[in-house]
């Protein structure tokens, strides 16, 4: 398996790939050791990120284990995921 | 892997044994490069600083000064002043006796007989320091008492993705061992400073960590500079960066995930074991003299780009996140995180390489920086001179 992505901690619902992928494609990936994967439905360019979870709008949205904003609409498993469908956090989100 | 360093009078830990020849102010600054060049085993380095500041800049100027001769890598001081500066030598000759009981010496270049009479007399003094130095022994030494300064600076995609993950890594190995790391570079906390106030050991550093990042930008707004709101930059959003949070945490990270448990002013003595945050600029050189006066002994610097920067008092590693980069700096960059981007290795498993090396520079095993000689400093400034 061609490892495609890095999960920065174990706690994140997003995963940033390392090569430009096209949908279709599988994002390979270690999660606390293990290869994770799951496919990918939309392209999504190198350095950005994918959503490794199912996630209603709302979801507060994950990396480096931290809250870094919110699902702006309901967004699936493997969806590119940036500013069209994250909304940046209000104040009293942010703790 | 068994640590060693050379034990110093004051009971601390320094893991290089060097003679400091200290300019006290810029005029004093040629005159101790002239010393140094002379003895070896000595360092300097030129103050662009120490006369004609205003108060804020001066405290910053003294701090640093003293904060260096006061760092453990450091065996003694030959303090060199010019005679009329603000901060004179014998004012930091106290200052640095307030801090520690190492060899220190003064010589004022106006009493002296100038340039020359100067030189002779600073010389004599390094030289029997540097001899004193050479006698003393290597001993075994904890990681508990090491003191890990972070920075980065050059950043590009790979320093959050893989760089600053790996150094945090470390962080949390090193403060799990009972030690210190230093995490710096306030303008880079703007939009992630609820995240580390949250993770304050206590309520009253989490306000410490909000009232640094305001002062920061109390200071812009006097020159009408905003940093909040062009970020994330149209060209952050390019690489990928969604919003601001996740923009200053690929910057924080590299502090790793444990409790902050100090907060300290730019060049200040740390104190605290754990994760403490230093309130310096977001310019790498005057961040990096900063941790040093704070008495750290050892720094990792992580750059996407690459960048040559060292720093006279403490080894500086240089961490790229970029295989291009290591490859086309090679003779500037230490270790490259680049496995855990290709996915050949996790973060974790890049993170006890990278701690190996630290381990094997603290035992002595030099940096591209020290080899190179690139021991730049930079002191932080408020306002223009006087």
């Amino acid at each position: 398996m061609q490892i495609n992505a890095v999960l920065i901690d174990p706690k994140d619902n997003v995963v940033v790939v390392t090569r430009p992928l096209d949908a279709g494609g599988t994002v390979a990936y270690f999660a606390e050791g293990e290869i994770e994967t799951f496919r990918l439905f939309q392209p999504v360019p190198i350095y950005h990120k994918a959503a490794r979870r199912e996630m209603k709008k709302g979801t507060v949205i994950v990396k480096y284990g931290e809250k870094i904003g919110i699902a702006a609409c309901d967004i699936s498993q493997g969806s590119y995921v940036h500013i069209h469908n994250i909304a940046g956090l209000k104040p009293e989100e942010q703790n | 892997m068994e640590l060693t360093g050379y034990r110093r009078p004051d009971g601390r830990v320094g893991i290089r044994n060097k003679v400091l020849i200290l300019p006290t102010c810029s005029c004093a600054s040629k005159t101790c490069a002239m010393v140094a060049e002379q003895v070896e085993g000595a360092i300097t380095f030129t103050n662009q600083n120490g006369c004609s500041q205003t108060k804020k800049d001066v405290q910053y100027t003294l701090d640093v000064l003293t904060g260096f001769a006061a760092n453990p890598n450091i065996y003694g001081t030959v303090i060199v002043g010019l005679g009329c500066e603000v901060c004179a030598a014998e004012r930091i000759y106290g200052l640095i006796r307030t801090r520690t009981n190492k060899p220190l010496e003064q010589v004022v270049i106006q009493e002296s007989g100038g340039t020359i009479g100067a030189v002779a007399k600073a010389v004599e003094y390094a030289r029997r320091m540097a001899e004193e130095a050479s006698r003393v022994k290597r001993e075994p030494i904890a990681l508990s008492e090491i003191i890990f300064a972070t920075e980065c600076g050059g950043s590009d995609a790979t320093s959050g993705l893989s760089a600053n993950p790996t150094v945090g890594n470390v962080c949390d190995r090193v403060i799990e061992a009972g030690g210190t790391a230093i995490l710096s570079e306030t303008p880079e906390f703007i939009g992630a400073e609820h995240i580390l106030s949250n993770r304050a050991a206590t309520p009253e550093i989490g306000s410490q960590i909000l009232r640094i990042v305001d002062r920061f930008e109390n200071y812009m707004n006097i020159l009408h500079t905003n940093l909040r709101d062009a970020n994330p930059a149209p060209g952050n959003i390019k690489g990928g960066i969604s919003t601001l949070e996740e923009k200053s945490l690929g910057c924080i990270y590299k502090g790793g995930k444990t409790a902050i448990t100090q907060v300290v002013d730019y060049a200040k003595e740390v104190t605290a074991k754990g994760l403490v945050v230093m309130d310096t600029p977001g310019n790498d050189t005057a961040s990096l003299t900063a941790m040093a006066a704070g008495g750290a002994q050892i720094a990792a610097f992580t750059t996407g780009r690459g960048t040559p920067v060292g720093n006279p008092i403490m080894p500086v590693i240089k961490v790229t996140g970029n295989r291009e980069t290591y490859r086309k700096m090679t003779c500037n960059m230490d270790f490259c995180t680049g496995a855990s981007i290709d996915g050949d290795e996790t973060i974790e498993e890049v993170g006890v390489k990278l701690y190996d090396l630290i381990m094997e520079v603290i035992n002595g095993r030099k940096t591209k920086a020290e080899i190179l000689f690139t021991d730049d400093i930079a002191i932080a400034r408020f306002c223009n001179y006087t």
